[in-house]
């Protein structure tokens, strides 16, 4: 079952001189992918982020979410899949700065309504498949860049969600940091969760099994990468 | 989310911001503060002169020369000149719901005491004119006798400074008094001869600083008649005989008046009637400036108002973030309200502990017993909370309809 369909997406941005971000995108993804989308800035690839991720509508196209078209749902029902089924990983992490490690990853169980005692108990378990169990309690400001990039990781996967959507997730780390990071997501991807990372480095892209490039709001190229292999041979060289 | 949940976020944004917080509540702390200080002294004011009231008697009923209404508008004006005489007096007192009655005339003219001749203010009444008005006897007895009198505690201290007054002789229109007994002083209704005990005047007053109203010689009524030539009297005070009934005895005493004179040239009041208008006038009274206290909470309002949108923009960051990841609108609206409705409550209950302390100290110096009532504390925390949500919807309804991409990018 594709995790998501896009047929023929536009988005138009009405002005005195309309801007096209993106131009007849179709696409689909399946479960348990690791996709990266590629493109220079202004190739449209942050407005493919944001309709994808549900944060906002296609101008024109259809786009079902786990076979439930978009267009068909409320801004409250799109709330309740952003927190259900996608995780979001941000460039600059994104964390709550008045609040610890803990109740950052559990911040959208908080919004899903799970008791206190309930999402403590999974924002720790996730807490300690990100390698962060020893730092629950510290606040963003007391943790280095990649261990705030684990906690935003950790909160992306609370809810289990169909879907993780990472936006330069490596951006804002130094390149040691970032490899880390980038295993962190591909040890996700190896049990099983759907990975998309928009990127614009090509030693990102070339971690995904597959490689989407947008360019002008076109998708321009759409390949396998030597990544998509059997798994079996992938790790050794995730460990290397 | 779960409704406790957005306290607690709330809870967790007040703590990180204690002092802005504090200096957001101000204006409801003040607010609060001043309105419920001013409705409980008014209270306590209240109740305290209610009380005295009562101790004057709940049962007692004056009549007073001249029509009601007469000379007021209409442009009729008419000299007050009493009608009442000695057997109104006698005929009141006959009445079956009546206890007593007694004539009241006052009189000024010289007296002669051990030390010489003095201007004094005399009182024409009766033997039960000390129960009636609710003065206690703090020596000897009531007169009975035509050659006894009665005074006041101040007059026994001014007339009779060396020595005790009862026993003592005084001398009036060349006729010789025995002091047979002293009341305490009259009060004006604010408890001020209660307060102090025995009549004793609070504060050490000296005798030259007693109100001259407090300095009274009680003597028989009809010796005061004679003394200044009428055959009328002041006043008539009575009691009924049942503090339920007092309006209908109040109606028999009308009745009875209007037989005997024929015209009604006389007013019959109660205390109790007194008691409602005063009560009337001072509720309107303290109303009145407990709302103009409440401008403060108006603009204590729109201080919470003016710093929710300031940290609106401050965590549009934040909001986008949490939109990102699944806060629905009314996740954000009810969370930006919690906090605007946590930080007035808790205004209100810094104002309620202010008010609570402004009121033990002010009903202390002023003699008054007031306090905190249940239902002062629950409009104050009611209100709180409605300005909270009042001016806390604009900034949190700003929060929920932000765009989360355009949110997202916010520096």
């Amino acid at each position: 079952m594709p995790v998501l369909t896009l047929h023929e997406v536009s988005k138009v941005y009405p002005a005195a001189v309309p801007v096209t971000a993106l131009d007849g995108v179709s696409l689909a993804i399946e479960a348990g992918e690791f996709v990266a989308i590629m493109g220079a800035s202004g190739s449209g690839k942050s407005t493919l982020m944001n309709l994808l991720g549900l944060l906002d509508r296609p101008t024109a196209g259809s786009y079902l979410f786990e076979e439930r078209d978009v267009a068909r749902l409320s801004d409250g029902d799109l709330a309740r899949i952003r927190r259900e089924r996608i995780g979001f990983v941000f460039q600059s992490f994104n964390l709550f700065a008045r609040k610890s490690g803990l109740d950052n990853v559990a911040l959208p169980l908080t919004f899903a309504g799970v008791p206190r005692n309930d999402r403590h108990r999974r924002a720790r378990l996730m807490l300690e498949r990100v390698g962060l169990s020893d730092r629950a309690h510290h606040r963003p400001s007391e943790l280095s860049g990649g261990q705030q990039q684990r906690v935003a990781i950790a909160r992306a996967l609370v809810n289990e969600p169909a879907l993780i959507l990472a936006d330069e997730p490596t951006g804002n780390l130094d390149s040691r940091t970032g490899a880390e990071i980038l295993d962190v997501l591909r040890g996700l991807n190896e049990t099983g969760v759907t990975l998309l990372v928009v990127t614009h480095d090509e030693r990102v892209a070339s971690m995904a099994r597959r490689i989407i490039r947008l360019s002008d709001g076109r998708v321009v190229a759409d390949e396998r990468t030597p990544g998509d292999r059997p798994r079996a041979a992938v790790a050794p060289e995730a460990a290397a | 989310m779960r409704p406790l949940d957005y306290l607690r976020e709330a809870g967790t944004d007040l703590r990180s911001a204690k002092l802005r917080s504090l200096l957001t509540s101000l204006g409801i702390i003040i607010g609060v503060g001043s309105v419920v200080m001013l409705l409980s002294l008014g209270e306590g004011v209240r109740d305290t002169i209610s009380r005295n009231f009562a101790d004057l008697g709940s049962t007692r009923i004056t009549v007073s020369p001249g029509a009601p209404g007469r000379g007021v508008g209409g442009g009729a004006f008419a000299p007050i000149t009493s009608t009442l005489t000695l057997d109104d007096v006698a005929a009141i007192r006959a009445l079956d719901d009546v206890v007593d009655a007694e004539p009241v005339l006052q009189a000024v003219g010289p007296i002669v005491t051990s030390q010489g001749p003095r201007p004094a203010a005399l009182t024409g009444t009766g033997p039960g004119y000390a129960a009636l008005t609710g003065l206690e006897l703090e020596a000897g007895r009531t007169f009975a006798a035509e050659r006894e009198a009665m005074l006041s505690r101040a007059a026994a201290d001014r007339y009779f400074p060396d020595r005790e007054a009862v026993g003592a002789t005084l001398t009036v229109g060349g006729q010789d008094f025995e002091v047979v007994g002293v009341v305490e002083n009259l009060t004006l209704g604010l408890g001020a001869g209660q307060a102090g005990g025995g009549g004793a005047p609070p504060g050490g007053q000296n005798d030259d600083d007693r109100p001259s109203f407090q300095v009274a010689i009680y003597l028989p009524a009809q010796f005061v008649m004679d003394l200044v030539g009428t055959d009328n009297v002041s006043q008539i005070i009575a009691a009924a005989a049942d503090p339920a009934t007092v309006e209908a005895t109040v109606e028999r005493v009308e009745a009875l008046m209007l037989e005997r004179h024929g015209v009604e040239d006389f007013r019959v009041d109660s205390i109790a009637e007194l008691l409602e208008s005063f009560d009337q006038i001072f509720g309107v009274l303290t109303g009145f400036l407990a709302a103009i206290a409440g401008i403060s909470l108006l603009v204590g309002g729109i201080g919470i108002m003016n710093i929710m949108l300031v940290v609106v923009t401050e965590r549009t960051r934040e909001i986008g973030i949490a939109k990102a990841i699944g806060a629905t609108r009314r996740d954000i609206v009810l969370q930006f309200l919690a906090e605007a409705v946590l930080i007035s409550l808790l205004g209100g209950m810094l104002g309620l502990l202010l008010a609570w302390v402004g009121v033990a100290l002010l009903g202390e110096a002023l003699g008054i017993e007031a306090g905190l009532s249940a239902w002062i504390i629950s409009l104050a925390l009611g209100v709180s909370i409605a300005i909270g949500v009042f001016f806390g919807v604009a900034p949190a309804w700003r929060a929920a309809r932000m765009d989360p991409i355009t949110a997202l990018r916010h520096e």
